[in-house]
């Protein structure tokens, strides 16, 4: 599958940090609910339910937050570059700083899997440290659109 | 974008890996590429077989390419998918042509019963 269908220029950010996991994860609910609608809340509850089962991150220093929500109609990616890495799991792995977060309705769960499948792809063999060459939000929509064409 | 695997034109994917720690990023690109099922067995080649267990042949040795085990791995998937999987596969492996780290082949499929998603 190609990611351009599923993240939008409005849902790349650079961020400066956030502090803490649950602080990031509450203001990237609130800026997606904004940018595709749906309710926060609910979309801050279901990531967190998630994040508490197991921690999303990776040793890479990239987390993949994600949730099958109620309320949400279509499956949207967003991507956040961190100018202060956060922590995701205080045992196993180092803090992130890339990180993206995957929402999809309930009867998109296949879609769930084949995305969260790419962006695992995307951010291996280098393509993360790419991603953190990103100066803006656009130059971030932009790098990732290009590692995605990386791939077959 | 979940492609239901249609009955007409089924193909039985064979990849036999020789660089078993690249089976997690073979999953991967099949989870990505749409392959909703797959089966995964350890193996050994003939050659590893010959260099470790038939001393009759350790002068020739170097004729079979060294391996530590390899993964075969098997799916039945949907025709128009089987070149994006070879293509997964170079991108893993590089040219199979000139790789000795995979082989990969298909076999049409005439009947398919079983587990559906």
């Amino acid at each position: 599958m190609k990611l351009q269908s599923y993240v939008a220029a409005e849902l790349t950010w650079v961020m400066d940090g956030a502090g803490s996991c649950e602080a990031l994860l509450a203001e990237l609910a609130e800026r997606i609910a904004q940018t595709v609608g749906g309710d926060a809340a609910a979309l801050l509850a279901a990531l967190t339910a998630r994040e508490r089962q197991r921690p999303t991150s990776t040793p890479e220093g990239v987390a993949f937050p994600h949730a099958i929500a109620e309320g949400v109609t279509e499956s949207h990616v967003a991507v956040v570059l961190l100018g202060e890495a956060v922590e995701f799991d205080t045992v196993r792995h180092e803090r992130c700083d890339v990180v993206f977060v995957l929402v999809g309705p309930p009867d998109a769960g296949w879609l769930h899997v084949r995305t969260l499948a790419r962006l695992a792809r995307i951010c291996h063999a280098g393509g993360a440290d790419r991603l953190r060459l990103a100066t803006d939000d656009a130059d971030l929509y932009r790098l990732l659109i290009e590692e995605d064409q990386r791939h077959v | 974008m979940s492609e239901p695997m249609s009955d007409s034109a089924m193909k039985l994917m064979v990849v036999i890996l020789d660089q078993p720690e690249l089976i997690d990023d073979l999953i991967t690109g099949y989870l990505d590429l749409g392959v909703q099922g797959a089966t995964v067995i350890e193996s050994r080649g003939m050659g590893q077989i010959v260099r470790q267990e038939m001393p009759m042949f350790a002068g020739l040795a170097s004729l079979f390419p060294e391996s530590t085990g390899s993964r075969m791995v098997l799916s039945v998937m949907p025709e128009a998918l089987i070149d994006q999987v070879f293509g997964l596969i170079e991108e893993l492996v590089g040219a199979l042509e000139q790789s000795n780290s995979a082989v990969c082949f298909t076999v049409p499929v005439d009947q398919f019963r079983g587990i559906r998603h």
